[in-house]
This record gives structure tokens, sequence and C-alpha cells, in this order.
């Protein structure tokens, strides 16, 4: 997998809107973030995914090329109101709140087989107080050691997770990671802002985002700070409210003003509805280059849910291609200087979303 | 009248009244018998234009009163009609908007000048006229478009309410030819060229289950030379026995050269049978609806995916499916349909592309055995897969309806 590069947050093991024929023809992502949660509803073992012969993989019928990440939450998690325990976690499936064993989760991943499993972490729904961050910090440790044992065991390439709190409040934990580091695949950040501050003995380990950047500019803030693979879920929080993103990296000045990042066409759905030009001109996508602006505004009106699958293979194509040119930039050394493009060619911030979504 | 198809018989079953046929049209040939999946509002719950191609689809429905309220005729107009609307290069049908308003809205109201309502928007009462029907269609391009016609559920007991609205159907017929006739303005070349020249105008054969009205208006409807012809007021809920004896009753009446359509048909039982009593083309929600709540059509019959008994079955949905839901290659099984079922659209998608294209394969298959002239062969075996070769559960209306044409669907 080149990077930096993003993957999708999946919702059940599926890119949200996509079905499987979408998404091999129509999207090039480089892989998924699968919670297990989503998969659990019936316990371990006793739920289907652990009932068939192959691994997750097989199970969500994902293609052999799509890198598979596994972690025990969804991406971003929905708080749980019950609490963590020493050797267990709140989840949320969809039968409801249940408690996720530390030791399930961790046996689970020899039959699931991802491509990267992520260790669990004790993040609490509420802010974490003074007195509950040391706990946060023990517990995490203790299931990162558990988890090594067992996938050291079985082969599967594991990340540690970094909490969202003070490096200076994780120090002994960030101690034992380097200890672990050899057994280590990676770097799972929950707060992105701490990559730059990672030891030296980590700094060899491809770094995953897990908090969302929120918009491209924070995109290429990251990259700048060292992440190599981020989940990026504002872009389909983009699909959901009807966005289409419209930004190249590093962009194309205009003679005056500067480029939106994106278009609320739930917003403009009235003014766009004759307007048969493509969603965003000289887009290589299929939304762009099968259909027109006229049909994408019908279709939200008229709450079609082929709607919010073409504005998803459209944004998807614009990360993809984001992605794609932040790669070639570094690579010719010029990644400074069009970061500095990028923020005189566009807006600041995406349009507010004010769509209802498609469900 | 004139018209802008070209049908072609190309195979009669010997047994049967099944055939098999080309149908040329503005946007390209299908072939008959032939299930139409109904885009509503201009696209299929979750699929994009080119995956209804690449199910086989080359002919699909919108519905005139979805269209006229969004986008409205003006934005069709503007845009050059439906098919540039939605990305379609494949033939389109709509239906006249009447039914969709007798049926959605409580307040319309028949009249001899058209059916009166009160519009979703703002409540101000609106008059769709046969005229405006024919008006609409033209600005949505369809290549074949129906006359406003005056439905009755065939199981209203009003039978004079039943012969009023027949034989103002007639009168509605008369009126939208009459609109339909009008020159098309892009006419300057050929000052004659109408609309019907360029969009086929199918009339509807009405009269319930009463086969003496049907026979009245099949003879008064045929004089009007259509290029193709429906027989509708069915799938209203009537008994299937009364069903399957308008259906048959009505193609002895029609002419042999022209298309026939039933409307609004659409279980897999239904359609195989239909076309063995002569019906050749066939609509339905059902399939699409059906995929939403989780239920896959399948060669051994209608699988309720969401049941617990799926939750570990690691097949395919269909294992004699093509589909690039069921295709080896995708390993996508009942499980993870089970899994995505009522809980992420993208499983939805998935069920509603292999029932479309279930049923597509359906017709096709139909046709293919007609060709061969082996129609009885293929309804004994598709029923007997259905039900796993209980001939015990054999609908009685389907083995009562196919003997009538010759087939005794209980032998070996
Ligand atoms: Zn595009
Ligand atoms: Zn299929």
């Amino acid at each position: 997998m080149d990077t930096p590069t993003f993957i999708a947050p999946s919702s059940r093991g599926v890119v949200p809107h996509l079905s499987m024929d979408n998404l091999r023809d129509h999207t090039d992502i480089s892989g998924a973030y699968v919670a297990l949660e989503d998969f659990v509803e019936k316990g371990i073992p006793h739920s289907p995914v652990f009932q068939q012969p192959g691994p997750l993989r097989s199970f969500t019928s994902q293609p052999s090329s799509s890198f598979m990440v596994l972690g025990a939450r969804r991406c971003p998690p929905v708080p749980a109101p019950a609490i963590n325990t020493d050797h267990s976690i709140s989840i949320l499936t969809s039968m409801g709140f249940r408690e996720l064993e530390v030791n399930d989760f961790i046996s689970s991943t020899a039959q699931l087989q991802p491509d990267v499993v992520i260790g669990m972490v004790d993040i609490p729904a509420a802010r974490a107080g003074k007195n509950r961050v040391p706990k946060m910090v023990d517990r995490t440790e203790l299931w990162l050691e558990a988890l090594l044992r067992e996938t050291s065991s079985n082969g599967t390439p594991t990340f540690a997770p970094i909490l969202p709190v003070e490096l200076e409040l994780q120090t002994l934990y960030l101690q034992s990671i380097e200890d672990n580091a050899e057994q280590l695949a990676g770097l799972a950040f929950y707060d992105s802002m701490l990559v730059p501050d990672m030891p030296a003995a980590l700094q060899g380990l491809p770094r995953l985002a897990l908090d969302d950047a929120g918009d491209p500019r924070k995109l290429l803030q990251g990259v700048a700070r060292g992440v190599d693979v981020f989940t990026a879920v504002f872009a389909l929080e983009a699909t959901d409210a009807g966005i289409e993103l419209e930004f190249e990296f590093p962009g194309t000045p205009l003679e005056q003003g500067v480029r939106p990042l994106g278009r609320d066409m739930w917003a403009e759905r009235e003014e766009m509805k004759t307007d048969t030009r493509p969603m965003v001109e000289g887009c290589s996508c299929y939304a762009c280059t099968r259909h027109h602006r006229a049909y994408l505004c019908h279709l939200l009106s008229a709450k079609e849910m082929t709607a919010w699958v073409l504005l998803q293979i459209h944004n998807s194509h614009i990360m993809e291609r984001f992605f794609a040119a932040v790669r070639e930039s570094i690579a010719r050394g010029t990644f400074e200087e069009d970061c500095r493009t990028f923020d005189r060619v566009y807006e600041e911030k995406l349009p507010e979303k004010s769509g209802e979504g498609p469900r | 009248m004139p018209s802008a198809l070209a049908f072609e018989l190309v195979a009669k079953c010997s047994t049967t009244k099944a055939r098999a046929s080309v149908l040329r049209l503005p946007h390209g040939p299908i072939e008959t018998p032939i299930f139409m999946p109904v885009a509503t509002q201009a696209a299929l719950k979750g699929l994009t234009p080119e995956q209804l191609e690449a199910a086989g689809c080359r002919l699909c429905l919108n519905n005139t009163y979805h269209l006229g309220l969004k986008p409205g005729q003006a934005v069709l107009e503007a845009v050059g009609g439906a098919h540039k609307l939605q990305g379609w290069r494949h033939n389109i049908l709509t239906d006249s908007g009447g039914f969709q308003m007798v049926s959605l809205l409580e307040l319309a109201t028949v009249t001899e000048n058209g059916v009166e309502f009160l519009s979703p928007h703002d409540g101000t009462p609106m008059l769709l006229t046969p005229e405006h029907s024919i008006d609409l269609q033209h600005s949505i391009g369809s290549d074949i478009i129906m006359q406003l016609d005056d439905v009755i559920a065939t199981t209203s007991p009003d039978e004079a309410r039943m012969r009023d609205a027949m034989y103002r159907s007639i009168r509605w017929l008369d009126r939208c030819i009459a609109e339909h006739l009008k020159p098309h303005p892009s006419s300057s070349s050929s000052p004659t060229e109408t609309y019907a020249h360029r969009q086929n105008l199918f009339c509807i054969i009405q009269g319930g289950l009463d086969l003496s009205l049907r026979t009245e208006c099949c003879e008064e409807m045929v004089k009007r030379d259509t290029p193709g012809i429906a027989i509708g007021g069915l799938s209203g809920g009537e008994e299937k026995e009364k069903y399957c004896a308008v259906v048959n009753h009505c193609t002895n009446l029609l002419p042999e050269g022209k298309p026939r359509y039933v409307m609004g048909v659409g279980y897999p039982e239904d359609l195989i049978v239909s076309v063995a009593l002569g019906a050749d083309m066939f609509d339905c929600v059902w399939g699409t609806r059906t995929a939403r709540f989780g239920n896959a059509i399948t060669s051994r019959g209608v699988l309720k995916l969401r049941n617990a008994q799926y939750a570990n079955d690691f097949s395919p949905v269909d294992p004699d499916c093509k589909c690039p839901v069921c295709a080896p290659g995708m390993g996508i099984t009942k499980a993870f349909i089970h899994h995505l079922a009522a809980k992420e659209t993208a499983g939805a998608h998935m069920l509603t592309l292999h029932n479309v294209s279930y049923l597509l394969n359906l017709m096709n298959e139909a046709r293919k055995a007609v060709v061969r002239d082996e129609y009885p062969k293929f309804l004994r075996e598709t029923f007997g897969k259905w039900y796993q070769g209980d001939k015990a559960k054999f609908p009685k209306w389907a083995v009562d309806a196919l003997r009538g044409v010759g087939v005794d669907l209980l032998a070996e």
C-alpha cells in the first residue's frame, strides 16, 4: 500500500452506500477499518463471523487487495453508557450495548486474520478526569501486552494504540511499547497531534490516524506531522450530508478569489436542477462521467438512495486522487510548497452540513 | 396510427400460447417475454443506471406521476427528457400517472374530463386530463407511453361503475390519440412528423373481471390500432383464477402482431404462467420492494434472508444466478446479506440487484425455452425447483391455468 493514504471506516464490513460491485468497479480505496463490535451481537464465539471457516475478509467478501484493519470499536465509536472494567469494554452492537471481554477480542484475531489489529484501548465515554487517566494507560498497556502474546504466535500484524492524553501521562506505556517495538507493526493514534512526539525508537513504525482530520487542510497537516494512513471520516460524512468534495492537490489558483473545497448539493438542489454539467467538471469518476448535477439534485430532492451511491463514488475518487497527488508531491520534493499553494487556492472550510442524510 | 416500433414474432410455443419476439424500439431492440424493472423516480432503489444496464435491462419504467412532481415538466423539458436526466441509453416506458394518483391520493376523483386531485405540494385542486398525461409523457420522452385510463379495482362490486370506467377508458384513448398525433415541434424537416413517429402509445384494456366487458373493450381498442396493447386493472388483489381467465380471454382477442403488456404483474409464478397465456411484457415493484425487507427471489423460491436460519448460511444467495451478487468470484453469502439486511443500505442495494437480475433472467430463460419449443418443460422444471419437487405445493390456480393451455404441471 502506497502511503500517505486513507482507508474507509466501514460499517458492518461495507463502505456505506456501496454494494460490493460498485466498490470494485468504481473506487480504488486502499482498505477499510473494520470494528469487531459490528460482528458480535451474538457474542464470541457464537456470532456468525466465527461460524464460517474463513477469515473476516471472506465473511465480508472483501477483495484480497483491500487492506483490512481491525479494531474493537467503530471509527468514531458511539459513546457506550457502561463503564469499562479491567478485563472488558462496553461496546454497541446492532442488538444494543454489551460487554466485550479483552480476552475474547484477543483470541478472535486468530480466526479473523485481519491485515492489522489495533490493540484495545480503555477510553471512557466521558472525558477522563485526573484519576481516570492512569487507569486508562495501565489497562491499555496490559491489554496490548496480552494481545501481543497472542498475535506473536498467530502472526497478525499488530498496531499499538496511542491514547488521546498528554504524552507525559502515558510515558510508562510508551516505554513498554518501545520495549516491544520489535513485535509491533505500527502505531494507531487516537489523537494524531501526538505523532511528532514519539520517541526515536518508535519513529520507524507506520502511523495510522484514527481521529478525524475534518477537512483536507488538516489531512495535509497530518501528512506533514508524519501520519501515513488516515481514516478520513469527514469524507463519508460529506456524502451523507449531500456534499460533493471538489479539491485537488495542490490545486490551480483562480485569478481572483478562492475555490470551494466542496459543494452542498442538498442546499443548492434548486439552483442546479437543470444544470447538465458534471458534478465536478473534469472529474473522471463514474458519477461525473456518466451523470450530471441535475440528476444528482433530482435524486436528492426525491430522496432516492442512488444519490448517496453516486456521491460516495465521487467523494472516494476525490480522496484517492488527493492522496495520489500528495504522494507524487512528496516524491518530487515539493510537498511544503504545494501545501502553501493549496492554502492559497482553497477556502478555509468545507460547506456547513445542511442535508438530512439518506436514512 | 403511426408507430415508432417494429414487432417481430420469433417463435411460438406449439403447446401453450407463449411467444418470443424482438421488439425494436427507439432506444434499441428488446426481446420478449420481458420483465421491466420500475425505476419510479428515475432511479432503481440504490442502483446506478449502469448496474441496471449490466444486469441486462434494456427497458425500464419511470412513473409519470412522480416525475411530474419531481423534477417536474419544466426541468424535464430543460434537460431534454428522462433518458438524459438519468443517463439511460436504453428504452423507457412510462405509465399515464392516473393509476398512481388514484391509488396514492385519497382525494382523487374521476370525472369525464380527467382525474381531479389536490396537489401534494400545496393542496390546490388540480386536474390530470388525457391530454395533459400525454403531454407530460411527451416531455419525458419515453419510448412507450400509456393512455390515461379509468382504473377501478377488479374487486369492486359496482358493476355499473366498472362498465362506465371501461367506456370512459375508450373515450380517453381517443383523446390521448388525438394529443399524440399532434406535430412534433422539431419536425421542421418533415412537417407531418408527429409525436407518434417517435414514441409508442399503448392502449389499456379495462373491464374488470367481466369477460364480456373485456371483449367489448378489446374490440373497440384494437380498432384504434395503437402500436401495443396493455391489459390493465389487474394485480389489484383479485383471485388468481380470475386474473388468469382475463389474461387468457384478452390474448385470444388481441392481434398476434402486437406486443401485449400485463400491467403491475411480477411475482415469478405470475410471470411464467402469464407468458403461457400469451402475454409478453410485465412490470412490478414487488421484486425491488421485497429486497428492502431482506427477501431474495431465487430458483429455490423466495428466501427471507433476515430469518435466523440464514445467519450462518455461507452459500451464495442463488447458486444458479449469474448476477454480481451471486457470482462466485464475489464471495457474497446469504450470511453476509443477513448481517447487512435492514441495517446497511448497501445490503438492500445488493439484494435489489440480485432480485432484478433474477426476474430479468427468468424471462430470458422463458424466452429461450419458447424458441427451443420447450416451454412446457421449462414450466415443470421451474415450478419443480421453486417447490423443491413437492408437487402438492404447486398453487392450484397455476396448475389449472396451465392445464387450460395444454400443460399438465403435475406430469412427470
Ligand atoms: Zn466525480
Ligand atoms: Zn443473483
